[in-house]
C-alpha cells in the first residue's frame, strides 16, 4: 500500500534534483581556433587545463599558475587574458586564440632572426601578447612595447631582442 | 584543481546573482584573478562558484554632474577605455595594476571587496569617501569605503550580499599619486599614496595604502591643513602610518617613503 506514494516521492526527488542542477550543467559553448567545441568536463575547470589536457594544445604552457609570468596567455574576444586565472564557464560563447591558432609568419620570423626564443617557453605567450598590441596598435613605440609585454617574463635572452622582434614587424 | 568538482552558476542579472548566492557556501567570482589564487588553497566550506562577470547592468559607467558610478564588473582596461578622462588620479592608479592580461579581467569591485591593504584603486577610493552600493535579496545599502573595508582581506559584506557599484563624487582638484613596487609591472606595492586638493574649499585628503591593515585615510593631518598647521603634517603622518616589515619592504622605508610623499604633495599645492 506503502509503495506507491515511496515510488511517487523517489521520482519527484530525482525530478527536482535534476531541476536543481540544471545550472550547473548546461552546455558550455566555446570557440577555439575558430572552431566550436561544447566542453562536457566541469565548467570550474581552467580554461588552461581544458587547452592542455582536452583540446590537446599544449603551445599554451603553465608558468606560474598565479598571474604572475604570462605564460599561459591567450586571447579571450581579442583579449589578452591569463588562461591560468579563467573558468571554462567564465568564458561560455567567448572566443579563444591560442599559439596554435596563430598564423603570422612575419612575427614568427622577427622572432626567430633577432634571436628572441631561446628556450622557448614564454615565446607563445610573448607572441600572444605581441599580436594583441599589433592589432590595436600597429606601429607601437618601445615604450608601448615593453608595456604590452610587461606581464610577460622571459628567464633567458632578457627583452631585448624579443622588443627588437616586434619592432621589426612594426617597421614593415 | 579541487575546485573543478564544485557547481557554477552563470546568472545574467543581479537578482538571479541574489538568489544564487541566498544559499550557503557560494562563492563569487568577477574576474577571478585573485580569487583563483586564493582558491588553490582548499576551502571546504564553498560548494559553488558564482560568475558575476556576465551581468550586463554591472558593466556599466556613468557620468552624473560631478558623480562617477562605477559598474562592480568594470574591468580596469574597460575604464580605460571608457572612461579614463573623468578622473585622472584613478587612471594614474589604473595604468599601473598589474599587467595588460589582467588589467583585462580584473574588476574594481574585486579590487574592492578583496579589501587587500595593497589594493591599487583603494588610495583613491579612500580620499573621495567613494560609496558602495550592497545588494541581497533583503534590500539595499550604500556603505562608505573607509566603513565597508575592517581589515586585510575583511569586509562588512554579509553572506548573500553583493557589490554592485561603486559611487565617486568628484569635486575639483588637483592631485598627487605615487606608487613604490620593486618593478612597474605585476608588482605589489611597497607604498601607494595618494594626496588630494580640493581646491573650492581649500581641503586636502591624504590616503596611505600597504602600511596598514587597511588604507588609512589621515583625517587628523587633514584637520592640520585647515588649520593652517601644515608644518605638523609630515611629524603627524610618521605617527600615523603603521607599516610592518615583510617580504616586499621594510617598515623603516615604508614610514620614509610616506613622509617624503606627504612633503612633495604639500610642496607641490603651495
Amino acid at each position: 500500500m506503502s509503495v506507491f506514494p515511496n515510488i511517487f516521492l523517489i521520482f519527484s526527488l530525482c525530478g527536482l534534483s535534476v531541476l536543481c542542477g540544471k545550472k550547473s550543467e548546461e552546455v558550455l559553448k566555446i570557440i577555439v581556433n575558430g572552431i566550436e567545441y561544447l566542453p562536457t568536463v566541469s565548467p570550474t575547470m581552467r580554461l588552461l587545463d581544458y587547452l592542455r589536457k582536452e583540446l590537446k594544445l599544449t603551445g599554451t604552457k603553465e608558468g606560474c599558475g598565479e598571474g604572475e609570468c604570462g605564460a599561459c596567455s591567450v586571447l579571450i574576444d581579442g583579449k589578452l587574458v591569463n588562461s591560468c586565472m579563467v573558468l571554462l564557464g567564465q568564458v561560455d560563447g567567448k572566443e579563444i586564440t591560442t599559439i596554435e591558432g596563430v598564423n603570422d609568419s612575419t612575427l614568427f620570423k622577427a622572432f626567430e632572426e633577432t634571436g628572441a626564443v631561446q628556450c622557448g617557453f614564454c615565446t607563445p605567450g610573448m607572441i600572444m601578447a605581441a599580436i594583441a598590441l599589433l592589432r590595436k596598435n600597429p606601429n607601437p613605440s618601445v615604450y608601448e612595447i615593453k608595456e604590452a609585454i610587461s606581464g610577460n617574463l622571459c628567464r633567458c635572452t632578457g627583452y631585448k631582442k624579443i622588443v627588437e622582434a616586434i619592432e621589426r614587424v612594426k617597421r614593415k | 584543481m579541487w575546485y573543478e568538482s564544485l557547481a557554477f552558476e552563470n546568472p545574467k542579472t543581479v537578482q538571479e546573482a541574489l538568489e544564487c548566492l541566498a544559499t550557503d557556501g557560494a562563492e563569487v567570482i568577477a574576474g577571478g584573478t585573485d580569487k583563483l589564487v586564493q582558491l588553490r588553497e582548499k576551502k571546504k566550506s564553498i560548494k559553488k562558484i558564482v560568475n558575476i562577470g556576465d551581468i550586463k547592468s554591472l558593466k556599466k559607467i556613468k557620468k552624473n554632474g560631478n558623480t562617477l558610478t562605477i559598474g562592480a564588473c568594470i574591468t580596469y582596461s574597460e575604464f580605460l577605455e571608457l572612461a579614463s578622462e573623468n578622473l585622472p588620479l584613478l587612471t594614474d592608479a589604473v595604468k599601473q595594476i598589474a599587467s595588460p592580461s589582467i588589467r583585462n579581467i580584473a574588476t574594481f569591485g574585486g579590487n574592492i571587496v578583496n579589501a587587500s591593504p595593497a589594493g591599487d584603486t583603494l588610495p583613491v577610493l579612500y580620499a573621495f569617501d567613494a560609496e558602495q552600493l550592497l545588494e541581497s535579496l533583503h534590500g539595499k545599502r550604500v556603505v562608505k569605503i573607509n566603513d565597508f573595508i575592517t581589515g586585510p582581506g575583511e569586509t562588512i559584506l554579509n553572506n548573500g550580499e553583493l557589490l554592485t557599484e561603486i559611487r565617486i563624487n568628484i569635486p575639483s582638484f588637483t592631485y598627487y599619486y605615487r606608487k613604490f613596487g620593486p618593478r612597474k609591472a605585476l608588482a605589489l606595492s611597497k607604498v601607494s599614496f595618494c594626496g588630494v586638493h580640493l581646491t573650492d574649499s581649500d581641503e586636502i585628503r591624504l590616503a596611505y595604502g600597504a602600511v596598514g591593515p587597511a588604507v588609512i585615510r589621515a583625517y587628523e593631518a587633514e584637520e592640520l591643513y585647515k588649520k593652517g598647521q601644515k608644518d605638523k603634517i609630515p611629524d603627524l603622518i610618521e605617527k600615523l602610518v603603521q607599516p610592518i616589515n615583510d617580504q616586499r619592504s621594510t617598515a623603516e622605508y615604508r614610514r620614509y617613503l610616506c613622509v617624503e610623499m606627504t612633503r612633495e604633495f604639500l610642496k607641490k599645492i603651495q
